[in-house]
């Protein structure tokens, strides 16, 4: 009897992560995954045409993604649950892709009790029947280890490169990325992060004693797929900018020291959880301004309800601290000028205020 | 010979400039539109700005560009100091009125607020989405009306009862506009009804949040209308400055930035004859097809833009 | 009964609207006076709106203006926080940010605040919550228990009562539209309100989505969207299932920009066929001329349909 054809399966883009989808996919679920194109202003024409237009702009974006992964031949859509409007993002997309005449598999974690461990089993096995559970749970670890790497690394990255006059953060970070892509096993991904660790490290940088540092919070999805805001790190980078973010996967998910935990620095500001991301950003934003960053950069999508009820908390710490905080909203039309024009101002506000404080 | 500054300022709706000496001094000052057409209005603009200006005392040494078209005038002019309009601004105000606290400035697309310490800005806010509540949305109003947009300010001061008018949104405004003109209120409450929504509109989205204290500074195209004025006048209960020369801060600010900067290029208005030509070019790379800006002097391309990766770099 | 001095400010805006007779019979059976906001009016949404970031709901700016109103006029304003009452049970995230997000906003004007906290998803039902309201308020636990027991009762009577009527409603002769909104905004009087006004000015019998038994509602809002996540959007998803053969048409109701409505009203119009059905965002901009533009030609589409014009 023939062998069933692999399962192609595909989660939209996000940020860099792919790569760490991919390898799960590949080698722990034994599925082939594919790889959805990176993201362009088609794919956001794409998902802003199909979609309702006051939703959450990644939304948007990653149903442009789904739509070019089926384009690309994928037969198996996965989506995640979430905390605000991610964990609907499933079932209306399916909807929406269905009346577009899509014809595939859609698995939406939102279906499953994800807290049990006997459902993500269901979930495993509904993925593929045959999946080993050990060598699963291996490879899934691996997996999450390049997450770890991947954020790790996109960190140092991002504090450093406005200070490499060589270029060779860029190609550092590039051979990482597509070694990250192509990874295969542990001794692939052991080897790319070996790699860009010292290529990092031996670049001597032209560093000033007191360089500008601003850290950015925001919205989970914006604040860290830089297709989505513009890639502002880049940009900051590119004026000399030390660029702290704390959001990422590993920090939020796999480290996360206790929300109670942290929720005890910030309890003068806020006495609840007010949103998925609340209390890691106000966290975060009052760390920075306590170390003595120059500035605050808040990041998210058009009509994002939680973040924007964290905007008067971050108000507050930018009145008790005097430090000022940058507001960023993107919609599917935010203009690259734009954003240019403001960051520049914001960087000549704080480098002015910064020689004269 | 002294030295003296060149600043040009070029947004979507005017083109300013101004030369200063080391004193800040105004030497020579011109404001024209732009209409659509930026390396046209600069060359215009040069060309009275040269009218005015004492060509055996003075020598220009260094030129800053600014405005929404900074970088492509930047580019013809040959200038020492581009910048952003936002900075340009608080540079040019803080200069003129060193204890200021509060810049509010509303243009033609763009509104702002700028927070300033000790002549320093130190918080500043942009609208975020769309261009409600700004000079273009006024005088599509005024044209709705059948007025000039000159006309607005005398109107609005003669209204005892203004009419509320919803602003925040261009769409909405226009058909809550239309709606108050059918039901036949008269024209001047419309209007100071428009001009109370600009100022109200101004404050819950680009003033959101911040405390705006008093000397206040009001800058911008719209800053020459009354009718706003009083507007936020009212809604503060301070004083709102504005400067005869308001429109001309961001030069002003530019050309002290120009003059402040370290680079050097003398500039003899030479560029007034040259030919400068733009041309667009869609790079094919990848599917973000950008558009990419080629400027050309004659035949001879000198600069180009618009592309998000390296990719772009072989296109022209 | 004894009478404390304390007075409890509750604003007439958001959660009033589901809870307002849990809250008055809990605070009168503790003998603690309570004064309300008035009914929004343009002033309240101006203050509410000079409050609230820009891209902030129009249910939150008329929230806030109602909060404004009550600043000194009372010891305490009630703000709840209502976060999850179950799985894919949860509440906006607004209503979970709500407490803090009023006291960062008014923290300087000397006001204080009085939440209480349900979030099942913590284990932490209304009952536990409500006694620690009692406590906060110096209320005996027993006493408060007892407070919160017969004002729940009354409440579940309440509700019973106004679905009895909507049933009545269901079966008189006439032109009959459901709208499907959240009460608060359906509700308001500045806002919501002037929809069915205008429907009853127009002969139309308005009937409401999420004016139906509760539990039911949510069991058959599953039907319709399998993984709805939001208990409001399911009480109304399971009301439009209830009664979509008992209307001409229906109106789905939403305060711009409604962050679940977005989506679920989407999804609505993409699975709900073969009823006229209107979209309608209400902002705080929207003239009432627009509006009754709109209602009225729907009306007329659907006497059309039926040959009734």
């Amino acid at each position: 009897m023939a062998e069933r054809a692999l399962r192609k399966l595909s989660f939209p883009r996000y940020a860099e992560y792919n790569c760490a989808l991919k390898y799960i996919t590949e080698q722990a679920l034994g599925c082939k995954y594919v790889m959805p194109p990176v993201l362009t202003r088609r794919t956001m024409e794409l998902g802003a045409k199909h979609s309702p237009e006051f939703v959450c702009t990644p939304f948007k974006t990653v149903l442009g993604s789904m739509i070019e992964a089926l384009e690309a031949g994928a037969d198996t859509l996965l989506m995640t649950h979430g905390l605000c409007r991610l964990g609907y993002y499933g079932e209306l997309s399916d909807q929406i892709l269905r009346d577009l005449g899509y014809q595939f598999e859609f698995i939406n974690l939102a279906e499953y009790d994800m807290s049990r461990k006997k459902e993500l089993l269901r979930v495993i096995r509904r993925i593929n029947p045959k999946v080993n559970p050990a060598r699963c749970l291996a490879q899934f670890m691996e997996g999450l280890r390049m997450v770890e790497y991947l954020d790790e690394v996109t960190a140092e990255y991002y504090k450093g490169r406005g200070f490499d006059p060589t270029g060779g953060y860029d190609r550092a970070y590039r051979d990482f990325l597509t070694a990250m892509f192509t990874a295969r096993g542990r001794a692939d991904v052991e080897q790319g992060y070996r790699a860009v660790k010292s290529a990092l490290g031996s670049i001597p940088l032209d560093k000033p004693a007191q360089p500008l540092r601003v850290g950015i919070v925001g919205e989970f999805y914006t604040v860290m797929d830089a297709f989505s805001n513009l890639e502002i790190e880049q940009k900051l980078s590119d004026m000399r900018l030390e660029v702290h973010r704390w959001m990422n996967v590993t920090n939020q998910f796999l480290h996360y020291n206790g929300q109670r935990n942290m929720h005890i620095k910030i309890a003068d500001l806020c006495a609840y959880e007010m949103g998925p991301t609340a209390t890691a950003n106000i966290w975060y934003a009052r760390e920075c301004a306590e170390r003595g960053f120059d500035g605050l950069i808040h990041i998210k999508s058009a009509s994002c309800t939680p973040e924007i009820d964290v905007m008067p908390v971050l108000q507050n710490i930018s009145t008790d601290y005097k430090i000022p905080v940058l507001y960023l909203t993107y919609d599917a039309q935010t203009s690259d000028v734009g954003l240019q024009t403001r960051l520049e101002a914001f960087y000549d506000m704080i480098a002015m205020r910064k020689k004269v404080f | 010979m002294e030295h003296a500054y060149l600043g040009v300022d070029v947004g979507s709706i005017s083109t300013k400039g101004v030369i200063i000496d080391r004193e800040n001094n105004l030497l020579a000052s011109q404001y024209i539109w732009t209409q659509g057409n930026p390396i046209g209005a600069v060359k215009e603009l040069l060309g009275l700005l040269e009218g005015q200006f004492d060509k055996t005392k003075y020598k220009i040494v260094a030129t800053g560009a600014t405005g929404s078209a900074r970088k492509l005038v930047g580019t013809i002019l040959g200038a020492t100091m581009v910048k952003n309009e936002i900075t340009a601004h608080a540079v040019g105000t803080t200069t003129f009125y060193p204890d200021v606290r509060t810049i509010l400035e509303i243009g033609g697309q763009d509104s702002k607020i700028i927070l300033v310490e000790n002549a320093v800005a130190v918080d500043y806010a942009m609208n975020t989405l769309c261009a409600a509540g700004t000079g273009a949305f006024l005088s599509s109003q005024a044209k709705r009306l059948g007025i000039e947009v000159e006309e607005i300010g005398d109107y609005a001061l003669r209204s005892t009862h203004p009419t509320q008018i919803a602003a925040r949104c261009t769409v909405f405004a226009e058909s809550d506009l239309v709606h108050k003109i059918q039901m036949g209120h008269p024209r001047e409450d419309i209007i100071a009804g428009v001009c109370n929504a600009v100022a109200a509109n101004y404050l819950s989205n680009v003033g959101k949040g911040k405390k705006i204290l008093s000397p206040v500074v009001f800058q911008g195209g719209v800053s020459k209308n009354k009718g706003v004025v009083a507007a936020f006048e009212r809604a503060l209960g301070c004083k709102v400055i504005v400067d005869p020369n308001g429109h001309l801060m961001g030069a002003l600010g530019v050309a002290i930035l120009a003059k402040k900067g370290s680079k050097r290029q003398e500039f003899d208005f030479s560029v007034e004859n040259m030919d400068f030509r733009t041309r667009e070019a869609s790079c094919g790379q990848c599917s973000n097809h950008c558009e990419i800006i080629c400027v050309y002097r004659g035949d001879e391309l000198i600069d180009a833009w618009g592309n998000r990766c390296e990719r772009g770099e072989r296109v022209h | 009964m004894k009478h404390s001095a304390v007075t409890v400010g509750l604003p007439r805006a958001m959660l009033y609207y589901r809870y307002r007779i849990l809250w008055s019979v809990f605070f009168q059976e503790l003998g603690i006076r309570t004064v309300i906001s008035g009914p929004t009016d343009r002033e309240i949404l101006e203050q509410g709106s000079v409050l609230a970031i820009d891209e902030a709901c129009l249910s939150l700016k008329i929230y806030l203006g109602h909060v404004r109103a009550l600043v000194d006029k009372c010891d305490y304003i009630l703000i709840p926080r209502v976060a999850s009452l179950g799985r894919h049970r949860d509440m906006c995230t607004r209503f979970q940010a709500l407490p803090d997000l009023v006291d960062n906003l008014f923290r300087n004007s000397g006001q204080r605040f009085l939440s209480y906290n349900v979030d099942l998803s913590a284990k932490r039902d209304e009952e536990t919550a409500f006694l620690e309201l009692g406590r906060a308020l110096s209320a005996a636990p027993k006493e408060a228990r007892r407070a919160y027991r017969t004002a729940k009762k009354a409440e579940l009577a309440h509700h019973k009562a106004r679905v009895q009527k909507q049933e009545q409603l269901c079966h008189q002769e006439g032109l009959k539209i459901l709208i499907a909104a959240h009460s608060y905004l359906v509700e308001d009087p500045y806002v919501g309100r002037t929809v069915t006004d205008y429907l009853r000015s127009a002969g139309v019998i308005p009937l409401r989505a999420d004016l139906v038994d509760r539990d039911a509602a949510l069991k058959r809002g599953m039907e319709l969207s399998p993984t709805c996540k939001w208990e409001l959007s399911r009480e109304i998803l399971g009301g439009i299932l209830q009664r979509r053969r008992d209307v001409d048409g229906i109106i789905l109701l939403s305060a711009f920009p409604c962050g679940p409505d977005a989506m679920v009203n989407e999804l609505i119009t993409r699975r709900v066929k073969g009823v006229p059905m209107l979209n309608l965002v209400l902002d705080s901009q929207t003239g009432t001329a627009g509006v009754e533009t709109r209602l009225e030609s729907f009306i007329d589409i659907i006497r059309l349909k039926e040959g009734k014009l």
